[in-house]
């Protein structure tokens, strides 16, 4: 008995995984993570079944340009299908990134800017990164006080192999407070022809 | 700066919300107390959990303007020190005391948006709320000369939805100010207020 709750749980959490990863954005994120192409992304899962005929042909009619051009939000650059753009949230603490310089990072925290807290991006700046823009989505739910949603754009153009520490910090609270933290560590990867499979590459 | 109403001096030192989403219970907190004509502290905690527990908001989320309201009317708020305010995100057990005495009630501790309403209001002694979106020349006030001010304008960038308490207002060079006070500590600001 306890056995097939286990599993249905499981199922349950199976398929909410499976409809994350029909949304493009999210098979996209998933290739450059596994170090394939969105293609190769695709056919895989479908092959192993996790994703249907019908939604891979979907995923499919679209290209990396395409997904790139949403995850930036109108601000495009000229060689939009040439580049990667890597979406990194708080879920993603610590992770590892290798990337091109001309790649994209899109950093996405919450920010309790209404307590008077601000994440920090100088140490990206002064390490190599060009910020591209820097913008906020407010919650507008009518509930007062909560956190914004900070999205950073950077560029990692002269940026050496390195971890960076992000920190939420409130410079003129002069009381020890619990700071938020982000993390991750890049490092520059070959130039690669999107489409192909990196480990042939390697 | 010619003051025309300046209340701040009824209350005590400007408390510390930390990094807890509950400006809105601090702002109300302090207008009630000063409606009800206390020294001693009212229960924000009391205030935040019950406003936020009508509409099953997390504790990471803000708490909604007619919720907050709607406590102050039918709960009321007890003293503080029933269930002091610690600020911290990660509480694992966050219940409120059951039934605690006194409690003190509320009608009409609404926010306003409007400037000339909250003015209106002070010109009758009444500390108003205010909700309103923060910028970053609030968020950097700078009240090291003993007096920091604050002006938003629309092309300001916004960064997100907050409420305090205004306890006067002023003119300097033509312009209405008002004087608000804040929940962010006596750090901010000129001793927390701007």
């Amino acid at each position: 008995m306890e056995l097939k709750y286990n599993c249905s749980i499981s199922s349950h959490v199976f398929v909410c995984r499976t409809v994350h990863l029909l949304n493009p954005v999210n098979m996209y994120q998933a290739s450059l993570r596994l170090g394939a192409s969105y293609q190769t992304t695709v056919q895989a899962y479908t092959l192993m079944g996790t994703i249907s005929q019908c939604d891979c042909q979907n995923l499919l009619k679209l290209n990396i340009g395409e997904v790139n051009r949403i995850m930036l939000e109108g601000r495009v650059p000229d060689n939009i299908d040439e580049i990667d753009v890597w979406a990194l949230s708080q879920r993603e603490e610590g992770t590892f990134i290798r990337a091109k310089a001309d790649d994209i990072f899109v950093i996405k925290l919450l920010e309790n800017a209404s307590a008077g807290y601000r994440w920090k991006f100088d140490q990206l700046e002064k390490n190599g990164f060009v910020i591209l823009g820097d913008d906020y989505t407010i919650d507008n739910s009518g509930q007062i006080g909560g956190p914004s949603l900070r999205t950073v754009q950077a560029q990692p153009s002269k940026v050496a192999d390195r971890k960076f520490e992000l920190v939420e910090t409130c410079p003129w609270r002069r009381i020890p407070t619990k700071k938020n933290k982000f993390s991750f560590t890049y490092q520059r990867s070959v130039e690669r022809k999107i489409g192909l499979i990196y480990s042939e590459l390697h | 700066m010619r003051v025309n109403i300046d209340l701040s001096d009824w209350f005590g030192e400007v408390k510390d919300q930390k990094n807890l989403p509950a400006c809105l219970a601090f702002a109300a907190s302090s207008a009630n107390e000063y409606l009800h004509g206390l020294s001693k502290l009212l229960c924000v905690n009391w205030l935040f959990f019950h406003a936020k527990k009508y509409e099953d908001i997390k504790l990471d989320g803000g708490a909604i303007i007619r919720n907050i309201a709607k406590t102050l009317h039918q709960k009321g708020q007890p003293f503080e020190n029933v269930w002091p305010y610690e600020g911290n995100s990660e509480i694992e057990d966050w219940t409120p005391p059951q039934n605690p005495r006194p409690r003190y009630y509320a009608e009409g501790i609404a926010a306003l948006f409007a400037f000339h309403k909250v003015v209106a209001r002070l010109r009758t002694q009444h500390p108003t709320v205010i909700a309103f979106e923060i910028t970053e020349e609030f968020s950097d006030a700078n009240g090291q000369s003993g007096f920091a001010k604050v002006e938003q304008n629309t092309h300001s960038r916004k960064l997100g939805w907050h409420a305090i308490l205004a306890v006067g207002y002023g003119t300097m060079n033509g312009k209405q100010y008002l004087k608000v006070r804040n929940s962010w500590g006596p750090w901010w600001g000129a001793d927390g207020y701007a």
